[in-house]
């Protein structure tokens, strides 16, 4: 079976038309309709460990690593996905332009893999360094104050890397859809293959093409008052506060954005179609995480409760033994599920003790229900359950530090510059996965509400009314299933006491 | 589904002091406590996307406005001498 896995960045489910669309906008998603109408759509899919990287350890290597460590790189003991996949003899390709994979302290992603093809350029990709002064309309509307600044991340590396792109096909999504279809031409003949597409569209920038940046707005596009590239936080104040104009222009961009995507990833559907490669193929679609786009008065990926807005998450899989072919699964199901999920596909050994728990039973009809929990988070912060029903977001103690567990000294808040030394670092044989020694080290833990927040989901799908604290049956039934959950994880000491529960004896 | 929450509408008087923004990153534990005790509005960010600012050493936001110097002790310490400065960037 070969497997070909689909992850389009940030891409929201309450934007697409197969999870109700209840939004103002509605996007023409005609090719992710067409292959939901083919494929299972799961509708209580879950994030696990946020934000990009995070994400892709779980997809990759199946370790839930948000309750040891921060956004890294893969380590010495995983097997990841590429290297299973050539074990058990496929010929492995991965097709992104999330330029994260290259950056500092994320490494291991992409070695692995037989052929890796990186489409440069974007966000804050360090690619091209001219010309000097870039755009100034476009620099206004990605909000870079300092073209000549040289310090790390400078949004200039944007406005720089787009100043040649006059076409549709110049921007990302239509390069790396394009590059897909062209390796499945070239490529359907191996006996198996997995081919990862990990596209960067939808993230920000919010800056695309016509006659998608019209789409759905009667602004100029151009319009330097109009933000494409808004700063992360609270709608109404500091750097990220943006005028209700503003917040309409960014969704209209979104929405353009995710019209682009879904029109260029027709073209991988129709290679699959004139191949004839559905009897054989796995194809996973899904995202590594939401983004907040004004909902709850918050933007981007911000320091807000763990809203379902960024962590309930589209997952459509076809498989030709499906049980479920163009049908809906309701079963609770995880980010971390799809490393076995794939490598079952593959028929490809991992190692004995992974968190992640193949789909493919579910999706053949063998079993009707997945998992009981399924946590999210981000290192160092909360921590999230939900059981599908309810969510119970946990807040944190600030003053009890969270630690990192890893072989590589890396900067557990700060993951886009040079990774420092961590001089109060102790090694030891700290993970209950692996006999494998790792540093240990502190860092500042960090809330995002003071006390806990529960959800009814299903009768409060936006998450409006918190229930936390009625003494309701519910609360203490999900804090006990938390607890639960970081007994089985083995999860160290320490988060009992950030989460202020009581560790089991 | 129902429809989504709008934003949120709580909009902010020009003449309020603006709110002092911080990454966590780059303050240690006890300017952090500081900070959140100072009777400022103060927003605490795991990270403002400032990260060459906030590895080139201390930084503060005031509003939209990016102020660094030698400690967040003396950005402050400026910010208050000079507050209207500050309210009309």
């Amino acid at each position: 079976m070969n497997v070909l896995f689909i992850s389009i960045d940030s891409l929201n489910r309450h934007f697409l038309k197969r999870y109700g669309q209840p939004v103002e906008l509605k996007v023409p998603t005609p090719n992710l309709d067409r292959f939901a109408e083919r494929a299972v759509t799961f509708d209580t899919h879950y994030a696990g460990s946020l934000p990009c990287m995070p994400a892709r350890r779980e997809y990759f290597t199946g370790v839930q690593e948000f309750l040891w460590r921060a956004w890294g790189p893969t380590e010495p003991f995983d097997v990841t996905l590429p290297l299973a996949a050539r074990r058990a003899g496929a010929i492995t390709q991965l097709i992104t332009d999330h330029f994260h994979y290259f950056q500092h302290g994320s490494h291991g992603y992409y070695q692995d893999y037989h052929g890796f093809e990186f489409v440069r350029g974007h966000e804050y990709d360090a690619w091209k360094t001219a010309p000097k002064d870039p755009d100034p309309r476009l620099l206004q509307q990605i909000k870079a104050e300092d073209p000549h600044d040289l310090g790390f991340m400078n949004r200039v590396a944007y406005a720089r890397n787009v100043a040649g792109f006059t076409r549709e096909e110049d921007f990302f999504a239509p390069k790396l859809f394009g590059a897909a279809a062209q390796w499945l031409e070239h490529n359907h003949a191996h006996a198996k293959w997995l081919l990862v597409v990990d596209s960067f569209d939808v993230h920000e920038p919010f800056h695309c093409p016509e006659p998608y940046a019209s789409m759905f707005t009667d602004e100029d596009p151009q319009d330097p008052e109009l933000v494409n590239w808004p700063y992360y936080g609270r709608t109404d104040q500091g750097q990220s506060r943006l005028s209700e104009r503003q917040v309409a222009f960014v969704r209209a961009q979104y929405a353009g954005k995710l019209a682009m995507v879904d029109t260029w990833l027709g073209k991988v559907l129709d290679r699959l179609d004139a191949l004839a490669l559905w009897d054989d193929t796995t194809i996973i679609i899904t995202t590594d995480h939401g983004h907040f786009l004004g909902e709850h008065g918050w933007m981007g990926k911000p320091r807000a409760p763990m809203y379902n807005v960024l962590t309930h998450t589209p997952l459509f899989i076809w498989h030709p033994e499906s049980a479920f072919k163009g049908q809906r699964v309701s079963a609770l199901t995880s980010a971390v599920d799809l490393y076995a999920t794939m490598t079952e596909a593959l028929a490809a050994e991992v190692p004995a003790v992974t968190h992640s728990k193949s789909l493919l039973p579910l999706v053949k009809g063998e079993v009707s229900s997945h998992r009981d929990w399924a946590l999210y988070g981000y290192w160092g912060s909360t921590v999230n359950v939900t059981d599908g029903h309810y969510t119970l977001l946990m807040p944190c103690r600030e003053d009890v530090p969270a630690y990192t567990y890893g072989t590589m000294m890396m900067n557990p808040h700060r993951w886009f510059v040079p990774p420092q030394a961590q001089k109060d670092a102790e090694a030891g044989r700290f993970l209950p996965y692996t006999d494998t020694p790792v540093w240990r080290y502190p860092d500042k833990s960090y809330t995002r509400h003071e006390l806990p927040l529960l959800f009814d989901v299903r009768a409060d799908p936006w998450q409006r009314e918190n229930l936390a604290g009625q003494g309701l049956q519910d609360e203490a039934r999900m804090r006990q299933l938390l607890i639960n959950a970081l007994q089985d994880l083995q999860v160290p000491d320490e988060q009992y006491d950030r989460l202020a529960l009581d560790k089991p004896s | 589904m129902q429809n989504q929450p709008s934003a949120d509408k709580l909009e902010r008087s020009s003449a309020d002091p603006p709110a002092i923004s911080y990454c966590l990153s780059n303050v240690s534990q006890e300017t952090r406590r500081r900070l959140k005790c100072s009777g400022r509005v103060v927003i605490e960010d795991v990270c403002l996307q400032r990260c060459g600012h906030c590895f080139g050493g201390p930084f503060l936001l005031v509003g939209e406005r990016l102020v660094s110097g030698a400690s967040h002790e003396e950005m402050l310490q400026s910010i208050d001498e000079s507050p209207e400065v500050w309210r009309h960037p």
